[in-house]
């Protein structure tokens, strides 16, 4: 059966077919289209077939009680809040609350005042508006971060898609990349050059979310462009800073470390603009060099004030280089501690090359306990040795 | 924030954290001084945590005070603070009183 929307249903569950007729009449003056029942079973049936707005039920009836069909109803009941008046002789205290607790919303006692009986459904009705209101500002919100969602993440495998032009893959190279939201504002990017050296990029680009993945997205397109073609770490830093600083406002940055690898010259040359000191960490643990951060981060000076100097390692046994952004060592469990430096320098310290990054990912995720971070955490480990097989 | 107003230069007392929360309140605070040759003066002691977005407004109250030939001044952050600053390397930007 189909209803349009503005009739209202009512089921009157009633052993006397003259006490039906009464509360009929009354609820089709009120505006409702009746259905009858003389037995708790035909009642059940009707409900689950025409999904009334309101039902007045007897509580003494044969086949199936009035407690137990007030069991039913609320079994089939939907979202929608049916309202269900009992009307029974059985007026003792002990009934009322009894059909109350099985889960009627109101109980009158026979004989019924009508007056009385009319305004009740008057007020049920009240509460079934608001209720719809409420259930409608619902389905709106709902629906309105439905529609947020979905763009989300079509942008999202857009950012993806461009990102994932850069092959990250190197067997040299470690990485762990967790963002805070759906974007990240942090972002790990490694290319091989042309002439055999790897060329690697850890951004940490000021915000979160979408607005802090944009600006990244243009630096790694510029990234692996460059690297690709053979341009060194000062030509693409300087190129970046132009292109950013053209497109972003006065407030936004993107701090990031840029480096190439010469494995055959056993060199590190690095370009740091507002990251951490990037760690060179021996065979035993020490740390054997810094590359500190000696320059503002990317698009904040204009181009003729921008320093794309770079500084270099040389190395002469096996040595580990670790990248991170500030999100690692600022990840706060929930009393508000955070990982901190020392702790990091301290599996650094205790743990052999090539297992430190992995130790590292667990214990900062032991220290966040399931939280999620409030900033983006990146982590970068490259093995720098001779010998290399590629 | 408390923000105060001294022999024309402008004063501003920064809380524990300073981060995004800030930066309507902070614009607004800044907006009026439009004396020439106005100074900031942001009184980092007593902030321990500091973001990205801080480092973001300080940027635009640098760029408001240059509009009128003023200068911002960092004054005597904590140790945390100095920390970020440090690696943000905003000493080449601004003067920060330790």
């Amino acid at each position: 059966m189909t209803d349009t929307q503005d009739v209202k249903l009512a089921l009157v569950v009633d052993d006397s077919v003259m006490q039906c007729k009464v509360l009929s009449v009354l609820l089709k003056e009120e505006g409702y289209r009746v259905f009858t029942a003389n037995d708790g079973a035909r009642a059940v049936a009707m409900y689950v077939k025409y999904k009334p707005d309101l039902v007045l039920m007897d509580i003494n009836m044969p086949i199936m009680n009035g407690l137990e069909l007030i069991e039913k109803v609320r079994e089939n009941q939907t979202e929608t809040w049916v309202p269900i008046i009992v009307l029974s002789a059985l007026g003792d205290e002990e009934d009322i609350i009894r059909g109350l607790e099985t889960g009627a919303d109101d109980y009158l006692s026979k004989p019924i005042n009508l007056s009385i009986l009319r305004s009740k459904i008057k007020s049920m009705q009240k509460m079934i508006s608001l209720q719809s209101i409420n259930k409608h500002t619902k389905e709106e919100l709902r629906q309105a971060n439905d529609d947020l969602e979905q763009e989300q993440q079509l942008a999202k495998n857009l950012a993806d898609n461009i990102l994932s032009q850069g092959n990250i893959e190197h067997p040299c190279l470690e990485y762990w990349l967790c963002a805070a939201k759906h974007f990240s504002g942090d972002l790990i990017g490694a290319s091989q050059t042309s002439d055999g050296r790897l060329h690697i990029m850890v951004a940490d680009s000021s915000g979160h979310g979408l607005s802090a993945a944009l600006p990244t997205l243009a630096v790694a397109k510029i990234f692996h462009t460059m690297s690709e073609k053979g341009f060194s770490i000062p030509s693409i830093v300087a190129e970046m800073n132009l292109a950013t600083k053209a497109m972003l406002p006065e407030d936004r940055f993107v701090a990031a470390a840029l480096f190439s690898i010469d494995f055959h010259q056993k060199a590190i040359e690095c370009w740091n603009g507002g990251l951490p000191a990037a760690l060179v960490v021996d065979n035993s643990g020490e740390i054997v060099h810094e590359f500190k951060s000696e320059n503002l981060a990317i698009s904040i000076l204009a181009s003729e004030k921008f320093n794309s100097r770079t500084t270099t390692y040389n190395w002469d046994d096996t040595c580990e280089l670790i990248v991170y952004t500030d999100g690692l060592i600022e990840a706060e469990n929930l009393s508000g501690e955070q990982f901190g430096l020392p702790a990091l320098l301290s599996v650094i310290k205790s743990n052999s090359l090539g297992n430190r990054l992995q130790v590292i990912k667990q214990q900062t995720m032991n220290h966040l306990d399931a939280e999620q971070g409030e900033d983006d955490i990146s982590l970068l480990a490259i093995k720098c040795q001779q010998e290399l097989e590629s | 924030m408390v923000i105060s107003n001294e022999s024309g230069d402008v004063s501003i007392l920064i809380d524990d954290r300073f981060d995004f929360s800030q930066h309507q309140s902070f614009r607004d605070a800044y907006a009026d001084c439009n004396t020439s040759g106005t100074n900031f003066v942001l009184e980092l002691a007593k902030t321990t945590y500091m973001d990205s977005s801080a480092l973001g407004i300080i940027l635009l109250l640098k760029d408001h005070a240059e509009k009128i030939s003023g200068k911002v001044i960092i004054r005597k952050p904590s140790e945390a603070v100095n920390k970020i600053l440090e690696i943000a390397q905003f000493h080449r930007l601004l003067k920060i009183e330790l």
